[in-house]
């Protein structure tokens, strides 16, 4: 009745694990966003019946309805304040991650190369507008250097590719394992073994982040810092990831608790940290992802991010106002999967931006949410949304079809 | 749209139109296009309007009421005082005033008359002198007047009033009388002593009862236009009135009102040579920003920059383009006639801006330049000036005088007012705005103007900033209404505030006084810089320690002010001073009856100090007189202030009631100055010694009553007393008892002193650690439920030759002592942050010291000037220059001298030069650390917390000492030893292997501080620069981040260098 476990050749994208040097500043991503996503934004027809397009922010005149691209600059009043953290670490106390940067008076700007005008209007207040969204605006200068917005254009969506060989089976997908030093065992993880053992159509299980929870910050010297990993946990993990590798290939992407880069996009965590699992690295059983993480499964493409982006994208929205799955389905509208970066969420000084969407993936998941959810994304291009809570906190997988493309959660109880 | 309070919020039409959300958009646009062009007069709008408000016909019939803003002698050679203003529509005005005659006064020989004039007169032996002489007298009479100094029984007696035909004719006669060899003197006993010695323009003021920046009313007919031909000014309205003509108005009531006076800001960018200075005979000025505002709007009306060569647009503001730097300075002068500000500021404008465009313009040879003033044919001339007052120090600078609007230079308003590390204006903007600036080197300066429109726009925007910083300061310190009220209170014209010393102030108001009750004050010679010492305040010896108890602070409120009040010491209540009493070996007895004086002993008291005054009864000393009524102003301004709503008149009401606490202040100082225009040091001396007198009655009253003889339960001890204060510990640990105690004593002190003196319960301080004379720091509350603040002084965290860590660590300290009330962990952070050190985990930021490189021979040599000596060799282009701020740190070069060890930051960070741990410790940290922690620990204990911590650390550093920098010789992360190649690959030796991932895991802690660090510094810069798009080139040296974001960019690559060694160890 043990049906043979099919193994499916699958593509991990390193794109995310190169690092350049540090030698340069962050102009250069948000220059190469620009220049790349410009070309792919239409303004709608009417647009260019009734304004000019201008080159330039700083063409604009005053009382011309016109239109002009560039990036959204948004000035939070709550952001993270660097002289204030540096005080802070050195008074002993590590400098908090505001929940909410924005407030409703924050000021928003329009940039491209060659200068800023400030937004106004009211869509200011309906747009969700965030730092390094690339857009055009259609609008009037008024007296005041403010330009009334009225409306938008984004660029448009990233290609999808056809799906043409019929795959027949699932992958599973867990994010938040947050393992700690403390010695029991987690019973729930057991019966998930045996659930993979048992259900040989799961031919993979990609675990999204967060496998072990993050160390206290610790005094180092004189400041509090954030602290390495503790060592237990990590030989949990390398304990635990070794048993799930006897039954299936595991694809180990790393989250913000895991001992890896802090920046995003993160690279994966070192296989010096773990000692069983090294030969499984070697042999591929264990695949040591980035995150965010392309991964192609025999023509089906996912993008799978632990939470960063997103997570980012909500101390934005200080009312409230988005689950996230609409943040997710706004990334792929904006043409970019963390537009925030780096102004919030810290990245490298990359020449060319990373982050921007060259395609659109046919699954697009997130891990460490707070529920299990799914939503088909767009009308012939279908993407679908997912959402992967916490396992620690829920004990759920989701399990996806590769064939249907429907999902499934699989709750393990005590 | 034309509303300015419209300019933040959305137009209503657009919010209109969002909620009807079911049209399409494109009708939406359509409406929107409709709504915005029946509003929007496109050409109206595009300009900014320059011009005031025009005259309305009629107005030369009617009152003229304006604000003036200075007086000055028109010349020395015509009797005019020329005021400028501004009427309460915006219209400018030149007034006139005229006819008034400058005079002085002499003593009247005994028994003179009228009649006795000519023939002392005719006694000048030489007929030319004679007629000279008396071709410059208008007039004398015989007046009835009293001099100011000393008690001479209350009797007026006969002084002549000269007066002079013209201002400059009264030093002429002056000089005469002051002769001792004059006839007059020799032959008809005239004194030599000369009265009321006072400038022209503050004679007339004060005899017309005006003060500065007061309103003035013109009647109707009573005054005279000048016809636009004859003009000589640029003001709308020019006339002339005779002097006792005008209404000068009391500032009270609706005259505390302000007119809309302009303010222009601006801001200049010159193009430098590398490595030099911009020079105004080589250096073209490339781009001037300006913003205008009227005093009290919240925005500027006007915001432009002029700039050389191409400049692409600015939203917001007007860009002027020129081909020529001729053209650009023309255009920028006539821009300044056409808005015709009241008043000019900048930042250091004195001393570089308006010198620079003079001395350039010169250079250009483009005469027409330098007349920008409000007098058409006064040319903007440059004068050295040398700047000497006792409580602001020395300094030279460059003045320009540019008649009819007022010059502020910020700088030299924040240096006066506060105490910072430095004044550069990034660490003012900091300080007191909370924002870093962007700080744009001048080689740079050159390559952004070289470049294109875009990168001159650049510039135009920063110079945009720089120009309209000033005007926000200003604001935010509330410079402009704080001047104008010290103006008000002290009678002078504001530009006195700046230019000149503390003294004038307190002459004028005691002119103005001695005016009102026919006084006379002597003209002293000023006996040049004799610095005769006296006697200061008293001093509570500290007991030191750090207390744990509430210790309640015991204030006499104006001590100094109700000293002279309540003894009635004055000029005028003198009758002799102790020293010269006893010098004569006369009793005061005989002294008095020597003098005829009616005086019994109860008329007069002897002070501490042994001089001899009269009671108020007999004669009200006027100092007192005019310290009282400075007070009671300052009651009403305070209580007015509690009823007003207006933040505007609250902002003056404060600027009011604080300048008149500061003139009471400085009457006391004006008496004791001895290089000034009348010291008394039997006044000065008197009050200190009426002052440490008090403060040991209030300690010993205070130590008396609350003790345990005396039924309390503690003794009470006062542990520290200073010229008007004492602190007492009652012994209580009750927060709030010593709160009622304090009360309680303050009320009963205040009892046993002569009314207007007053003991008040201020504030406890709880814990409090005195540290030593004027040293101390504690928790301040002034209520049981929560601390106010937590309050130091004299420890150095704004000293500019320390660095940042003395600052971070002093103020870490102090939080765990005071407020954590944990000196354990003040002590376990301090040996943390030794080892740190030592351990070179210091950010290097954190250790920059910088000193500005004022000339390049200093006596001695110091590090900054040595280094800039060194890197001067190294490389001209990028050396610092004279004015330049020189950062460096003091590195291990091989010497003993730490002037051979400064270097230069960033060079220290490309070479990884290793940091002399050892200066920062003894020469930067110990001190301070010693200062606060021997109190609390004793001296021993103190001693071993800043060594015995170093010395346990060098031993685990020994052969390691500086691991960063040695890895060049591939060491094992786990062991240290050598690695051998090719057993051992990677990271780690053989023996080490299992050890690896520990090891790659410690590496992270670092690696996650810097990651965020990079993340956070460069996405700051980039949002304070205004720009995502453009590299960051900020070089402000000042600013804490700097250093650190090259720092966290070369730290980064190492670590991933070092943690790429891990890939090879698996």
């Amino acid at each position: 009745m043990f049906s043979e476990r099919i193994r499916i050749q699958v593509e991990a994208s390193d794109k995310f694990q190169h690092k350049p040097g540090y030698g340069r500043q962050y102009t250069n991503i948000y220059q190469d966003r620009l220049k790349v996503l410009k070309k792919y934004i239409k303004v709608p027809s009417d647009w260019k019946q009734l304004a000019d397009a201008k080159e330039r922010v700083l063409d604009l005149q005053i009382g011309k309805l016109a239109y002009c691209t560039g990036v959204i600059v948004r000035k939070p009043a709550n952001k993270t304040n660097i002289f204030n953290d540096l005080k802070k670490t050195y008074h002993g106390v590590k400098p908090d991650h505001p929940l909410k940067y924005t407030t409703d008076n924050d000021e928003i700007y329009l940039e491209d190369e060659h200068g800023r005008i400030l937004l106004g209007g009211a869509l200011c207040d309906k747009e969700f507008l965030v730092t390094g969204i690339v857009a055009s605006i259609l609008g009037m200068q008024t007296t005041n250097g403010v330009f009334d917005a009225v409306d938008i254009a984004y660029p448009s969506l990233a290609p999808i590719s056809d799906i043409s060989t019929e795959i027949h089976g699932k992958v599973a997908i867990l994010s938040g394992l947050n393992l700690d030093d403390v010695d029991h065992e987690d019973l729930r993880i057991t019966t998930l073994l045996e659930h993979l053992a048992l259900t040989p159509e799961i031919v993979a299980l990609i675990i999204c982040g967060n496998s072990v929870k993050s160390a206290d910050p610790t005094l180092v010297g004189s400041r509090m810092l954030r602290s390495p990993v503790n060592g237990a946990a990590m030989s949990k993990l390398d304990l635990l990831l070794a048993s799930f590798c006897r039954v299936l290939p595991v694809f180990l992407m790393p989250g913000e608790s895991d001992p890896t880069s802090t920046a995003f996009p993160q690279i994966s965590i070192h296989p010096t940290l773990f000692n069983e699992c090294r030969p499984l690295i070697a042999d591929k059983t264990l695949n040591m992802g980035t995150n965010p993480q392309f991964l192609n499964f025999q023509g089906i493409n996912m993008l799978g991010i632990s939470n960063q982006s997103i997570d980012d994208l909500h101390r934005y929205d200080h009312n409230d106002v988005f689950s996230d799955l609409d943040l997710m389905e706004k990334t792929l509208n904006w043409r970019h999967i963390a537009p925030t970066s780096p102004d919030t969420l810290w990245s490298f000084p990359y020449l060319e931006d990373p982050l921007i969407l060259q395609e659109l993936p046919h699954l697009y998941f997130v891990g460490n949410a707070s529920a299990l959810k799914e939503r088909e994304f767009g009308s012939e291009k279908k993407v679908k949304l997912l959402t992967v809570p916490s396992f620690s906190s829920t004990g759920i997988v989701a399990v996806v079809d590769l064939n249907s493309m429907t999902i499934e959660s699989l709750e393990i109880k005590d | 749209m034309t509303d300015e309070s419209t300019a933040l919020k959305r137009p209503a039409s657009v919010d209109n139109v969002s909620k009807e959300k079911k049209k399409s958009t494109f009708v939406e646009k359509l409406e929107f296009e409709a709504t915005q062009t029946q509003t929007i007069d496109v050409g109206t709008i595009a300009d900014q309007a320059w011009d005031r408000p025009p005259l309305s016909s009629g107005w030369d019939r009617k009152p003229i009421i304006f604000q003036q803003i200075d007086a000055q002698a028109a010349s020395y050679d015509s009797n005019i005082v020329r005021m400028f203003g501004v009427t309460e529509e915006g219209h400018s005005v030149m007034c006139d005033v005229v006819n008034f005659q400058h005079y002085f006064y002499v003593p009247a020989p005994a028994n003179f008359s009228e009649e006795d004039i000519r023939p002392m007169i005719d006694s000048i032996p030489d007929e030319n002198e004679r007629k000279d002489f008396i071709s410059r007298i208008a007039a004398i009479e015989i007046l009835p007047k009293q001099s100011i100094w000393q008690y001479n029984g209350g009797n007026k007696s006969a002084f002549l009033k000269i007066v002079g035909r013209t201002p400059k004719d009264i030093s002429y006669l002056r000089t005469q009388i002051e002769n001792e060899q004059n006839a007059m003197h020799t032959q008809y006993g005239l004194s030599t002593m000369t009265y009321d010695n006072i400038s022209y323009e503050l004679r007339c003021t004060i005899d017309c009862g005006i003060v500065g920046m007061s309103w003035i009313t013109l009647p109707a007919n009573k005054y005279e236009v000048v016809e636009d031909v004859d003009k000589q000014s640029t003001c709308q309205m020019e006339v002339r009135i005779d002097y006792r003509e005008l209404i000068a108005h009391k500032v009270e009531g609706e005259w505390i009102k302000s007119a809309p006076l302009r303010i222009m800001s601006f801001d200049i960018e010159c193009s430098g040579r590398k490595g030099i200075f911009p020079e105004p005979q080589i250096d073209p000025v490339i781009t001037i920003a300006c913003v205008v505002q009227v005093q009290g709007s919240s925005r500027p009306f006007v915001r432009n920059v002029f700039t050389l060569n191409t400049c692409d647009a600015i939203v917001g503001s007007e860009v002027f383009e020129h081909e020529t730097e001729n053209e650009l300075l023309m255009h920028w002068a006539d821009f300044v006639r056409k808005v015709d500000p009241d008043v000019m500021i900048g930042y250091n404008t004195t001393n570089f801006d308006f010198p620079y465009l003079i001395d350039r313009a010169e250079a250009l040879g483009e005469n027409s330049f330098p007349y920008f003033s409000r007098l058409k044919n006064v040319r903007q001339v440059l004068k050295d000036a040398k700047f000497s007052s006792k409580a602001y120090g020395n300094s030279e600078s460059r003045v320009v005088n540019i008649e009819g609007r007022l010059q502020i230079d910020l700088l030299q308003y924040i240096r006066r007012e506060y105490k910072l590390r430095s004044y550069t204006l990034n660490n003012v903007s900091a300080r007191f705005l909370g924002e870093q600036k962007e700080d744009v080197q001048h080689s740079m300066i050159t390559e952004l103007q070289a470049k294109g429109p875009e990168t001159r726009r650049r510039l135009a925007v920063y110079c945009l900033k720089d120009a309209y910083l000033p005007l926000r300061l200003l604001d935010k310190l509330m410079a402009f209404v704080n001047m104008t009220e010290m103006a008000r209170v002290t009678g002078v014209p504001m530009s006195f505030l700046l230019s000149r010393g503390q003294q004038i102030k307190v002459v004028s108001q005691l002119f103005r006084k001695c005016l009102e009750i026919d006084m006379v004050i002597p003209n002293l010679k000023q006996n040049g810089g004799s610095d005769e010492k006296y006697e200061g305040a008293t001093v509570i010896e500290p007991i030191r320690g750090y207390y744990e108890d509430p210790i309640a602070t015991l204030d006499f409120s104006s001590l100094y002010p109700s000293i002279m009040m309540a003894h009635n010491l004055c000029y005028t209540t003198l009758i002799i001073e102790g020293p010269t009493l006893s010098a004569s070996g006369m009793t005061i007895d005989g002294y008095i009856k020597k003098r005829g004086l009616n005086l019994t002993p109860q008329d007069y008291v002897k002070t501490p100090n042994g001089d001899y005054f009269v009671k108020s009864d007999v004669q009200h000393g006027i100092l007192p007189i005019i310290l009282k009524e400075l007070l009671s102003a300052r009651k009403k301004a305070k209580d007015d202030l509690k009823k007003e709503k207006d933040p505007f008149k609250r902002a003056i009401l404060d600027g009011r009631q604080l300048a008149l606490k500061i003139s009471a202040n400085s009457v006391y100082g004006f008496t004791g100055a001895t290089v000034g225009k009348l010291p008394c040091l039997a006044i000065s001396s008197s009050v200190t010694g009426y002052g440490r007198d008090m403060i040991e009655a209030t300690k010993n009253f205070v130590e008396k009553h609350y003790s345990k003889a005396n039924g309390y339960e503690h003794d009470s001890v006062v542990i520290y007393g200073d010229t008007d204060s004492v602190m007492v510990k009652f012994g209580t640990k009750s927060l709030e008892e010593s709160m009622r105690l304090g009360e309680e004593a303050a009320d009963k002190v205040s009892d046993i002193f002569i009314n207007p003196i007053k003991l008040e319960f201020e504030k406890v301080y709880y814990p409090y650690l005195l540290i030593n004379k004027k040293r101390y720091a504690g928790l301040l509350w002034t209520n049981s439920n929560k601390y106010d603040k937590m309050d130091t002084k004299g420890i150095e965290t704004v000293r500019r030759d320390n660095c940042q860590l003395v600052q971070y660590v002093v103020e870490t300290v102090l939080q765990r002592i005071l407020i954590d009330r944990d000196p354990e962990k003040a002590t376990e952070f301090v040996k943390q942050t030794i080892v740190d050190l030592l351990q070179n985990r210091v950010d290097l930021s954190l250790l920059v010291i910088s000193k500005q490189l004022s000339r390049t021979d200093y006596a001695g040599k110091q590090a900054h000037s040595e280094l800039a000596a060194r890197m001067q060799k190294r490389d001209p282009g990028s050396a610092p220059v004279l004015g330049d701020r020189v950062p460096y740190v003091i590195v291990n070069y091989s010497s003993d001298k730490n002037y051979d060890k400064s270097e230069d930051p960033t060079f220290v960070l490309e070479n990884d030069l290793t940091i002399d741990t050892n200066y920062y410790l003894e020469n930067q940290l110990k001190n301070p650390l010693q200062r606060i922690f021997e109190p609390i620990l004793g001296a021993a204990k103190t001693n071993s917390l800043l060594s015995t911590a170093q010395i346990r650390t060098r031993t685990v550093t020994t052969g390691d000492k500086f691991s960063k920098f040695a890895v060049k010789t591939q060491q094992c992360k786990g062991c240290r030893r050598p690695l051998r190649k090719p057993f051992d690959t990677g990271a780690v030796c053989e023996n080490c292997a299992a050890e690896a991932g520990r090891l790659y895991a410690a590496e992270l802690t670092d690696l996650y501080d810097m990651e965020t660090k990079f993340g956070e510094l460069w996405s700051e810069c980039q949002s304070c620069q205004n720009s995502v798009e453009h590299d960051v080139i900020c070089a402000a040296q000042d600013c804490p981040i700097f250093f650190m974001r090259r720092k966290v960019q070369k730290d980064l690559d190492k670590k991933y260098n070092e943690l790429k060694k891990f890939d090879l160890s698996w």
